[in-house]
């Protein structure tokens, strides 16, 4: 064992691969950081280059590009209310409004320092507990993960929206739209109108972009831009707006724990992945939080929560990857391409045939998590001077990321066509104040939904019997019944609450949505 | 009367759309609606269409919240309606002529428009941040990842 | 001033465009555009690039390699389908999105009109598995075992269509058994549903699913594929254990039609010499994964007899079919 680890950090710790896990980082958390371009596009890019590398190089440049744009996508979030990637889409609920605040330096410190916890909390748990993890991920059949993501949907539903029912709307139009493309079951088109391309249904991050970048290009077109206004937020006078004090980090810490053991959760579960966690992060954060009301109005909790979601998906994610074969997310389904190409076929018989080099990816992911404290820095501080940069100036670039960033994954023209279609989408719904973030989480929650629901119940023979005699599958149909109970009696409370206060100050009494 | 017309307007929108799905859309397009395939889009659509209609009610009686759009800046650095169609149809443009023009040609030509729209009159500006973004865009994607930009198929038959 | 520069900009834009213009000369004188129907990161994309590697040396010209996956392998194949056949793009291509899956649903390409086969390179080898603990050992203990459970066993497949629930509903039909058919997404949530317990068997193939056979997490019963596998010797065929079919499907690079005859040649000689290049071997190898070279011609003709084959069972399988 010994031997085996000394062999591991002969090979693991040297100077090249930390140079791989530094480039990948930086690479990721850059790539992230611009809104339109995105992670994922960036390893499914890069996996062709990295062919001709040493196998633990090119997958801890992999890796470390998938960490760091998961993180990075928090700064374009934050700052410009353009989530860079699907994972940031939450925490620029809170984060934007913090920017408004002057507290983009506070915002964007909370999320690297949420980030770093999370990764290197998932990455602990990939050294120490892959097996168990692995078994307990296996447990979640079709019937199991259709109650999991049914009782996730009731909990983040109409996340992001001024009104409970228009985030219930919103919802429904996210599901409604993961409908196109192929019946999942009986492969037949649905709502294709002809389209091949439609076949394979809307491309989650053609969509993502034009909902949540585009379509704030327009919206903030629309409301103006003072060009003054980003910078004197950006630089406030007080020292504390940009930096995170230790008694709010220790505040936050307990949501950043609960976020980092959700997000592990999800990254473990095949097919969950890092959006999902970050929905549920954020929610868990409002929901156990004693001020809910402030969310998304510049609740640093807001910003923490999903963030240390997110990254505790990564290393999480590659549990069952290593120890099975089977990837946990989207980004760890093409890091697999990468362990074939060299010749790594992952599974039970990885650890066994080259434990060297599973010890020795630990090692790195490990170190990365180090280097992603420090290596976003320089980015932070460029991010900041770019939204003082004037917003015509700005936007031209933008738009065309957007367009590079839809095409770029998929090598796919159609995608650019989506994109742009999603661009109007966004702006409609958020002018009608519906919630993209909403529609997004559902689009990708929806069809999850569908399909395990079917496939659970062609297992059972049609017997919807199997969702209660399954103890995990009934345990989380009670959790989102529960849900929806303890949802209705807080609106109710709040209710009251709103009314007697408005009573009193004689304000319009129709105003009592507490949401 | 009608105390909230804006969210009276949308549910009424959704309605009518969610109509126009379920008689129209769905049989034709996913299939009949009693088969395994059509139920999930029926079952959406119908709870968007009670929604809907539960939002319409609501905007009847309740009128939108005060000092919901406070933050928007002063007028003057607002943009008339008719310069975001336009960037919208630029967009379109942009993504439909991809096909013909190719990504560098037609990255181009929706840059210098959108920096037009946008009020920037300056060349220098605008010559550098176009092609110092497509430069680095076509460095990166054709000659580093050898994944190329689309040529368009205008641009290779003239090529050829 | 400023229309001088835009002309002097366009001029720029249109040299950049222009990485190596197309020259009259010898097939090939331009990179050739492959364009793989899975993602990146898959057996196919793998052996895709590991081929085109050596391909690229015989061809003297690079084979830029660009994914288009999604819809069963139908769009990266309409995609080769709609470009003209000037012998610079061809892509891979999988047995049921041209066999199977124009019969199912709506493709807008005619699978043996409007594509050409250049020749099959690797075939995918499939086998019927159930898992390590299961108390079947053997294919004929499992067939009993469900003859005398009907109705309770369900086996899983990567999805509808695929030849792996056509080939497994097929044998469950011939031996009349009654049994459960749970469509996948894919072979990677196949194969967790069955390490799961979720499902009792799955058809998938041995390539993807090795490292847990040879740790015996995984017990393969019955090899559908036409040969015995070196990884299991011991495992019978579906041939030896007496069906007159198996499942037939090889990744095979096609070109649209139109493509002369000069450029499908040397396409052809190209992969055969990455087929039985050494290092594209040895590097299959390692990934369970075989290559094997068949003319285009014999495998067209090998197509078109198996999409009349399971065209005329599809309904009987219990497979919806286009209107």
């Amino acid at each position: 064992m010994l031997e085996t680890l000394a062999t591991a950090a002969s090979q693991a710790l040297t100077l090249n691969n930390f140079f791989g896990a530094a480039l990948g980082i930086f690479l990721g958390s850059l790539l992230g950081a611009i809104p339109g371009l995105n992670g994922t596009m960036a390893i499914a890019l890069l996996i062709p280059v990295t062919y001709t590398w040493s196998p633990l190089f090119a997958i801890a440049m992999l890796v470390g590009c998938w960490k760091g744009s998961v993180y990075g996508g928090s700064i374009s979030a934050v700052l410009l209310n353009a989530p860079g990637t699907p994972e940031s889409a939450a925490t620029a609920l809170d984060g934007y409004p913090l920017t408004k605040q002057g507290k983009a330096g506070k915002a964007l410190k909370m999320a690297l320092f949420a980030s770093v916890i999370g990764a290197l909390f998932s990455d602990a748990l990939l050294m120490v507990a892959s097996p168990p993890i692995a078994a307990m991920a296996l447990m979640f059949g079709p019937a199991e993960l259709a109650m999991l993501i049914l009782f996730a949907l009731v909990v983040v539903a109409g996340t992001g929206a001024k009104s409970q029912l228009k985030g219930l709307i919103s919802t429904a139009l996210g599901m409604l739209l993961a409908t196109v493309g192929l019946d999942p079951i009986t492969t037949q088109q649905r709502f294709t109108f002809g389209s091949i391309d439609l076949d394979a249904g809307i491309g989650l991050l053609a969509m993502l972009i034009g909902l949540l970048v585009m379509s704030e290009v327009l919206v903030q077109m629309e409301e103006g831009w003072k060009d003054a206004h980003a910078e004197v937020a950006v630089r406030s006078d007080d020292p504390d707006a940009s930096r995170v004090t230790w008694p709010e980090l220790k505040g936050s810490l307990g949501t950043i724990f609960r976020s980092s053991l959700l997000g592990s959760f999800c990254g473990a579960l095949p097919g969950v992945g890092s959006i999902t966690a970050a929905f549920m992060g954020y929610d868990q954060a409002r929901r156990l939080s004693k001020h809910p009301e402030r969310f998304g109005k510049g609740e640093l909790n807001g910003v923490a929560a999903p963030e240390a979601a997110n990254n505790a998906v990564c290393g999480a994610g590659l549990i069952p990857l290593v120890t099975l074969g089977i990837p946990g997310a989207l980004s760890a389904a093409v890091i697999m391409g990468a362990f074939m190409i060299h010749g790594l076929a992952p599974g039970p018989m990885l650890m066994m045939e080259h434990p060297e080099t599973v010890y020795g990816l630990f090692m790195l992911l490990i170190l990365s998590d180090f280097f992603m404290l420090v290596i976003p820095l320089p980015l932070m501080k460029l991010g900041q001077w770019v939204i003082s940069v004037p917003r015509a100036y700005l936007f031209p670039v933008i738009l065309a990321l957007c367009v590079i960033g839809a095409f770029g994954t998929h090598q796919n023209l159609f995608d650019v066509k989506v994109m742009v279609f999603f661009g109007v989408v966004g702006y409609l719904l958020k002018k009608w104040e519906l919630s993209p973030a909403a529609l997004l989480i559902a689009f990708i929650l929806g069809p999850m939904a569908e399909v395990y629901l079917r496939q659970a119940l062609k297992i059972s023979g049609g017997d919807p019997a199997i969702f209660v005699t399954k103890p995990l599958a009934a345990l989380f149909l009670a959790l989102a019944v529960g849900a929806i109970v303890w949802t209705t009696l807080r609106n109710r409370r709040g209710k009251k609450i709103g009314l007697a206060g408005e009573a009193s100050s004689k304000a319009d009494i129709s105003d009592n949505q507490v949401e | 009367m009608i105390a909230n017309r804006k969210d009276f307007k949308l549910g009424l929108g959704l309605v009518a759309f969610c109509l126009l799905l379920l008689l129209l859309v769905i049989p034709y397009q996913v299939g009949p609606l009693t088969e395994a395939d059509a139920l999930m889009p029926v079952l959406v659509t119908c709870f968007i269409m009670l929604l809907s209609i539960l939002l319409t009610i609501q905007a009847v009686r309740r009128a939108p919240k005060p000092g919901e759009h406070a933050e928007k800046a002063a007028p003057e650095h607002r943009s008339p309606w008719w310069s975001i169609l336009i960037v919208i149809i630029i967009m379109a443009a942009y993504a439909w002529l991809l096909d013909l023009t190719g990504f560098v040609l037609t990255s181009l030509g929706a840059m210098i428009a959108l920096f037009l729209v946008f009020g920037v009159r300056r060349w220098f500006p605008i010559t550098a941040i176009t092609l110092g973004t497509l430069g680095g865009l076509y460095l990166c994607f054709d000659v580093i990842l050898g994944a190329p930009l689309p040529v368009g198929t205008l641009v290779e038959n003239f090529l050829e | 001033m400023g229309k001088k520069m835009l002309t002097a900009l366009m001029a720029m834009a249109l040299m950049l465009a222009v990485a190596a213009p197309a020259m009259a000369g010898a097939y090939p004188s331009k990179p050739v555009k492959f364009i793989i129907n899975f993602s990146a990161g898959g057996t196919t994309d793998t052996a895709a690039r590991l081929m085109s590697s050596k391909a690229n040396e015989v061809l003297q010209q690079a084979l830029i390699c660009m994914n288009k996956p999604g819809a069963g392998g139908t769009l990266g194949v309409s995609e080769v389908a709609r470009t003209k056949g000037n012998g610079y793009t061809i892509g891979t291509c999988n047995m049921p999105a041209v066999a199977v899956i124009p019969l199912i649903r709506p493709v807008p390409y005619k699978p043996f009109k409007d594509l050409v086969q250049v020749c099959a390179v690797m075939p995918y080898e499939y086998a019927l598995m159930v898992r390590g603990d299961a108390p079947w050992k053997t294919w004929d203990e499992f067939v009993a075992y469900v003859k005398k459970n009907p109705g309770k066993v369900t086996y899983g497949s990567p999805g509808t269509g695929t030849t792996n629930h056509l080939v497994t509903a097929r044998i469950g039909k011939e031996l009349g058994l009654d049994w459960k058919h749970v469509p996948f997404q894919g072979g990677v949530k196949e194969t967790a549903a069955l390490l799961g317990g979720h499902v009792d068997m799955i058809n998938n193939t041995t390539a993807s699913v090795a490292s847990s056979i040879k740790a015996g997490k995984i017990r393969v019963l019955l090899v559908t594929s036409e040969d015995r596998f070196a990884m299991v010797p011991d495992v019978p065929t579906m041939k030896e254990k007496g069906f007159k079919f198996s499942q037939i499907s090889y990744m095979s690079i096609i070109a649209p039609a139109g493509t002369p005859q000069v450029a499908l040649d040397k396409l052809s000689a190209a992969f055969k010499a990455a087929c039985a290049d050494k290092g594209v071997v040895k590097a299959c190898n390692k990934l369970d994964l075989h290559p094997k070279f068949i003319p285009g011609k014999q495998y067209q003709a090998l197509l078109e007899k198996l999409s009349a084959e399971w065209g005329a069972l599809l309904p009987e399988l219990g497979v919806k079919v286009k209107k």
